[in-house]
C-alpha cells in the first residue's frame, strides 16, 4: 500500500521536470497573436456570478466581465469614477448618491440605467442570496433610493466613512436577464461555470468566450465597452484574455520561462533568480513594488475558554505566560527579522514590526515601538516579569517549569517552515523550546477558528482594501479572525475594548484625518501589545514581457488585471 | 558470498558507519544556522598553502588550512561517550560546507549525514515490527488454512486496500497537536509497519501453502510432532532466505516512505534533519536548477536503496537452493 503512495509523492517532484520536457500544450500551438495576453491562474473561478463568490480567482475574473460604479484606483488607492460619473456624499455622512453614466450599454447591447443599479441590490441585500459581497450595519442593510434613470441614493443607518469604497467589490448586474431567475427564486443558479458564455452579461471590458473546466478561461472584447481613452479609441485594446489554470506554481514558471504565458503574477522570492536570465536578455521585466500587503504573523492563543470535555483550551500555567505582556515583548525582541526576510525570502520582504504594512501607504503609521533583534532587552524583560534562567539553555517560569509552546504551521508551505525553523532557532537562544508541527492547511483553519485548543499559530493576514473598515474583522474584539481571542462577547482586556472604541469611531467619522489619527492609534496599541507578532511582509514581484504596455502592478488584487481594459501589446 | 552480496553489504555498512558517527563526521551541528551563509554553494578545497605545497585549504578572504580533528560542537558519540571532536574543519568565519548550505546556512552534508541515521532507524524499527508480524500471520494462514487462513487473507486484504497517504493524515490530525519529536519518530515507524506487513505476510504465507504439500513437512505430520515444532523447526528455518530477501526489498520502500511523509510536512519536525524534510525544503523548480545541492538527499535515498537492493538480489542468489 505504501508503494502507491510513495510513487505518487517522488512524481510530485518530478512533475514540473516533466512538464517542461513533454513539449507545448495546446494553447501554445495557437496563434499568439500581438492582441492576446495570457496569463497563469492557479484555480479557476468557481462561478461566472461574481456576487455569490469572493475568493480570488473569481474576483479577478469577474472584474474583467464586470462593472462597477467606483473602483479603487490599485496604484493611488484612491476611488475613481467607473459607471458613476460623479458621487456625492452627505454632509451627516449617512447617503451617498451616484450620478451614473449614460449611453452605457451591456456586452448584449442592453442600455444600463439605475434599475440595473436597484436589481444588483436588491439581490444583495437578499439574505436568502447570502452575498459575500453583502455589506450591512450591525445587521441593518443598505437601502436604495432610485432618483430617477440615472441617478441613484444609498442611504446608511449610521455616518459612514469612506463608504464609496465598497462599491468597488458590487459588479453591476443586468437585470433584463437575471431578474426572471431571481423571481424564480434560482440565482443561485444562474450564471454557474456550465452556464453558455453568450448568456454571460457584463458591463466589464471583456465578455466570456470560452471556459473549459480544468484548462482555461477566454475572455473576448466587449464591443459595447463604454469607456474610451484619451484619443478617443474604444477599449480595451486587447482581443483576447486567456486564463491557464495551472495549479502548480512550478508549471506556471516554466511556462512563463519558456513564453508559452506572458504574465507571472505574483513571482515567488526564490523564483527570481530563476527569471534573471531572461530579464538580462531583455525579454521580460522584473518589478519589485516592495513591501505587499501580505503580513506574516505569528501567536499564542490567548483564549481562555474550555473545551468540550471540560478542559482548559490551553493549558492554564502556560496561558499565564502567553497573556503576560513582557512575555510577547520578549518574544518579539528575540526574533531575528532581518533574518527573515533575508533568509526566507531571499532579501525580497521587510520586517515588520507594525499592523499595516508600509504598502498601505494611505494609512500606514510609520511612529510605532518596534522590537528590533536584541537578546539582551528580551532576557531583561523576562527576569523583570519573574521568569529564571535555570542554564544558558533553560528558562524557566516563576514556579520553575520549563518554557516551551508548540507552534503549528500549514504543511507543504516552504516558506513558513523556514520561518518556524528560524524562530525556533531565535527562541532556543532565549531557552525557550519550541516544538513544530504543521497540519494541512483546512484542518490548521478549523483548529484556530473553531477547535481553539492550540498554544501558538503562525500564518499571514492579508489587507483587502487600504481602508482601516476592511480591518474589523481581525482588530474588533467580536471578529472571527481576532485570531489570538476570536469572538469574545465582550472585550477580555481594556486595550481591546479601546481599538474596539476606536475602530467604531474612526467607521462614523468623515474627516480623513481624524480617521488616520484615530487608526494610527489602533497601530500603536497593536505594537505596543503585540497579540500579534509580525514578521515580515514580503515584496510583491511581478514579471511581465517587455512588449506589455500600461501595465500598473499595484498592491491590492488584482495586482497587474485591474486595468485590464488599458492593457495593450 | 556473491559478489552482489558483498557489495550490498559493504554499501550498507558504509552507511550505517556514516549514520552512526554521523556527529563526528559532520562538522557543524544539523540545527545549526549560519544566517551569513544561506545557500552557500559546495565549498571550493584548494590544495597547496603557502607553507606547505600539499596542505588543502578553503578561500574565504584569505586562506583557511583544513583541519582534521577539531574540536567544535559537544555531542555523545555512539550516544555516550561526551565528545568535541569532528573529523574536520576550519577556522571561522570560514566554512566548510561539502555539499552547500540550504536556505537557512544549514550544512547539507551535516544534515544528510543526521538524516542517514533517522531513515535507517525507522526502516530498521519498522522491519522488526512488520516481520514477526508477517511470519505469525502469514504461517498460520498458509499452516492451517481454512477459516483462519480466510480471516488473516482477508485482514492483509484491507491493510492492502486502504489509501495509506489519506489515512495517515487523518491520523496525524486526530493525534495531540504538540506531539514532541520523538513520539512523532515512533507514530511514523508504527504507521510504516502498520501498512508495510501485510504483503510481507502474502508472501509468507504463499511460501508456506507450498512448503505445507512438501515431503519433509508431510513426514513430520505423519510422525505426529506438534503444530508448533512442524512451524519453527522446519518451516520457518525453509522461510529465513525468503524473509531476508523480502526484508531486504521492503527496507527501501520503508525509507521512501518516511521520504513521503516527511515530504508532506507530516514526518519529524524540525530541528531534527530527515531526507524528506529536506526535499521538500528545495521547494519549486526555480530552485531546483539555481540550488542543484539541495537535493543531496536524494542522492543519498538513491545510494540506500541499491544497497538494499543489491543485499536483497545477492540474497537471493546465496538463499536459492538450486544453489546449494
Amino acid at each position: 500500500m505504501l508503494k502507491a503512495g510513495k510513487a505518487v509523492l517522488i512524481f510530485c517532484g518530478l512533475l514540473a521536470l516533466a512538464s517542461a520536457g513533454c513539449g507545448k500544450s495546446e494553447d501554445a500551438k495557437r496563434p499568439t497573436g500581438a492582441n492576446r495576453l495570457v496569463i497563469s491562474k492557479s484555480a479557476g473561478p468557481r462561478t461566472f456570478n461574481r456576487l455569490l463568490a469572493s475568493d480570488e480567482q473569481t474576483s479577478s475574473i469577474g472584474d474583467c466581465l464586470m462593472g462597477r460604479l467606483i473602483r479603487i484606483n490599485r496604484q493611488t488607492q484612491q476611488p475613481e469614477a467607473e459607471l458613476a460619473t460623479s458621487w456625492q456624499v452627505s454632509a451627516d455622512g449617512t447617503a451617498l448618491t451616484c450620478e451614473l453614466r449614460r449611453g452605457v450599454k451591456f456586452s448584449d447591447g442592453t442600455p444600463f440605467t439605475a434599475d440595473d443599479v436597484a436589481f444588483t441590490f436588491q439581490v444583495l441585500n437578499d439574505p436568502a442570496i447570502a452575498s459575500p459581497a453583502s455589506f450591512d450595519f450591525d445587521g441593518q442593510p443598505i437601502k436604495v433610493e432610485q432618483l430617477d434613470s440615472h441617478k441613484i441614493r444609498f442611504v446608511f443607518p449610521a455616518p459612514q466613512a469612506a463608504a464609496e469604497r465598497f462599491l468597488d467589490g458590487v459588479a453591476i448586474l443586468p437585470k433584463h436577464s437575471l431578474e426572471p431567475v431571481y423571481r424564480e427564486g434560482k440565482f443561485a443558479q444562474a450564471w454557474t461555470l456550465a452556464t453558455p458564455p453568450e448568456q454571460i452579461v457584463g458591463l466589464g471590458p471583456f465578455k466570456l468566450k470560452e471556459y473549459v473546466a480544468g484548462q482555461r478561461v477566454v475572455l473576448n472584447r466587449n464591443p459595447h465597452y463604454w469607456k474610451k481613452d484619451s484619443s478617443g479609441n474604444q477599449l480595451p485594446y486587447l482581443d483576447e484574455l486567456v486564463f491557464n489554470l495551472d495549479p502548480d506554481r512550478s508549471t506556471q514558471l516554466l511556462k512563463f520561462q519558456q513564453g508559452e504565458t506572458d504574465l507571472l503574477s505574483p513571482v515567488n522570492a526564490d523564483d527570481v533568480a530563476a527569471l534573471a536570465p531572461l530579464e538580462q536578455q531583455s525579454k521580460i521585466k522584473i518589478t519589485d513594488l516592495g513591501p505587499s500587503l501580505i503580513r506574516e504573523i505569528f501567536w499564542f492563543n490567548l483564549n481562555d475558554g474550555k473545551q468540550k470535555n471540560g478542559k482548559p483550551l490551553v493549558d492554564p500555567m502556560k496561558l499565564a505566560w502567553f497573556k503576560d505582556l513582557r512575555f510577547r515583548q520578549a518574544v518579539s525582541h528575540a526574533i531575528d527579522r532581518n533574518a527573515i526576510a533575508n533568509l526566507v525570502f531571499s532579501g525580497k520582504a521587510s520586517p515588520q514590526w507594525s499592523f499595516l504594512s508600509s504598502g498601505d501607504k494611505l494609512w500606514f503609521n510609520a511612529e510605532v515601538k518596534t522590537y528590533p533583534h536584541d537578546l539582551n532587552r528580551a532576557k531583561s524583560l523576562l527576569t523583570e516579569s519573574g521568569f529564571r534562567f535555570k542554564s544558558e539553555t533553560e528558562l524557566v517560569d516563576a514556579k520553575g517549569n520549563p518554557v516551551t509552546f508548540t507552534l503549528m504551521t500549514n504543511a507543504g508551505n516552504a516558506i513558513r517552515q523556514k520561518i518556524s525553523a528560524v524562530i525556533q532557532a531565535d527562541l532556543a537562544k532565549l531557552g525557550i523550546r519550541v516544538v513544530l508541527t504543521s497540519l494541512e492547511s483546512r484542518a490548521m483553519l478549523s483548529t484556530i477558528n473553531d477547535s481553539l485548543n492550540y498554544e501558538a499559530a503562525l500564518l499571514a493576514i492579508v489587507s483587502g482594501d487600504a481602508d482601516p473598515n476592511s480591518h474589523v474583522n481581525v482588530l474588533s474584539s467580536n471578529g472571527l479572525s481576532h485570531w489570538w481571542h476570536p469572538q469574545q462577547s465582550k472585550p477580555a482586556t481594556d486595550w481591546e475594548a479601546r481599538i474596539d472604541d476606536l475602530m467604531k469611531r474612526q467607521t462614523s467619522t468623515l474627516d480623513s484625518t481624524e480617521r488616520k489619527k484615530l487608526f494610527g492609534e489602533v497601530q500603536t496599541i497593536m505594537a505596543e501589545q503585540q497579540p500579534f507578532i509580525f514578521l515580515a511582509s514580503r515584496h510583491l514581484i511581478v514579471a511581465a514581457k517587455l512588449d506589455i504596455q500600461n501595465l500598473k502592478p499595484a498592491l491590492l488584487p488584482d495586482f497587474v488585471l485591474w486595468n485590464c481594459e488599458e492593457l495593450r501589446r | 558470498m556473491n559478489r552482489k552480496l558483498r557489495c550490498g553489504l559493504l554499501l550498507l555498512g558504509v552507511l550505517v558507519a556514516c549514520a552512526t558517527l554521523a556527529d563526528f563526521l559532520s562538522p557543524y551541528d544539523p540545527a545549526e544556522q549560519h544566517r551569513e551563509f544561506p545557500f552557500a554553494p559546495l565549498t571550493a578545497i584548494h590544495i597547496g598553502t603557502a607553507e606547505s605545497f600539499w596542505r588543502p585549504f578553503v578561500f574565504n578572504g584569505q586562506q583557511y588550512p583544513l583541519r582534521f580533528f577539531v574540536t567544535g560542537a559537544p555531542y555523545r558519540l555512539l550516544g555516550f561517550i561526551p565528545c568535541r571532536t569532528h573529523l574536520f574543519g576550519v577556522q571561522e568565519p570560514a566554512r566548510i560546507f561539502l555539499l552547500g548550505s540550504d536556505g537557512l546556512g544549514r550544512d547539507v552534508f551535516s544534515r544528510t549525514l543526521y538524516g542517514a541515521r533517522l531513515s535507517l532507524t525507522i526502516a530498521a524499527l519498522a522491519l522488526l515490527v512488520s516481520i514477526p508480524l508477517a511470519l505469525l500471520i502469514g504461517t498460520l494462514s498458509g499452516f492451517y488454512g481454512g477459516w483462519i487462513d480466510f480471516i488473516c487473507m482477508r485482514l492483509m486484504e484491507l491493510f492492502l486496500a486502504l489509501p495509506a497517504l489519506y489515512l495517515i493524515i487523518a491520523l496525524r490530525s486526530a493525534l495531540p497537536l504538540g506531539l514532541e519529536p520523538e513520539k512523532v519518530f515512533l507514530a511514523m515507524v508504527m504507521v510504516i509497519a502498520l501498512f508495510g506487513w501485510a504483503n510481507l505476510a502474502r508472501i509468507v504465507r504463499g511460501a508456506t501453502l507450498g512448503l505445507r504439500e512438501r515431503e519433509f513437512v508431510q513426514a513430520a505430520i505423519a510422525l505426529g510432532a506438534s503444530d508448533a515444532r512442524i512451524i519453527v523447526r522446519h518451516l520457518l528455518p525453509n522461510l529465513t532466505g525468503l524473509i531476508l530477501t523480502q526484508a531486504a526489498l521492503a527496507a527501501p520502500s520503508y525509507i521512501l516512505a518516511e521520504v513521503s511523509l516527511s515530504y508532506l510536512g507530516l514526518g519529524v519536525p524540525e530541528p531534527l534533519p530527515s531526507w524528506g524534510g529536506m526535499l521538500a525544503s528545495v521547494g519549486g523548480v526555480g530552485q531546483l536548477g539555481t540550488y542543484w545541492w539541495n537535493l543531496a538527499p536524494g542522492a543519498a535515498i538513491f545510494m540506500t536503496t541499491l544497497a538494499f537492493y543489491l543485499l536483497a538480489e545477492g540474497l537471493r542468489e546465496w538463499s536459492d537452493p538450486a544453489r546449494k
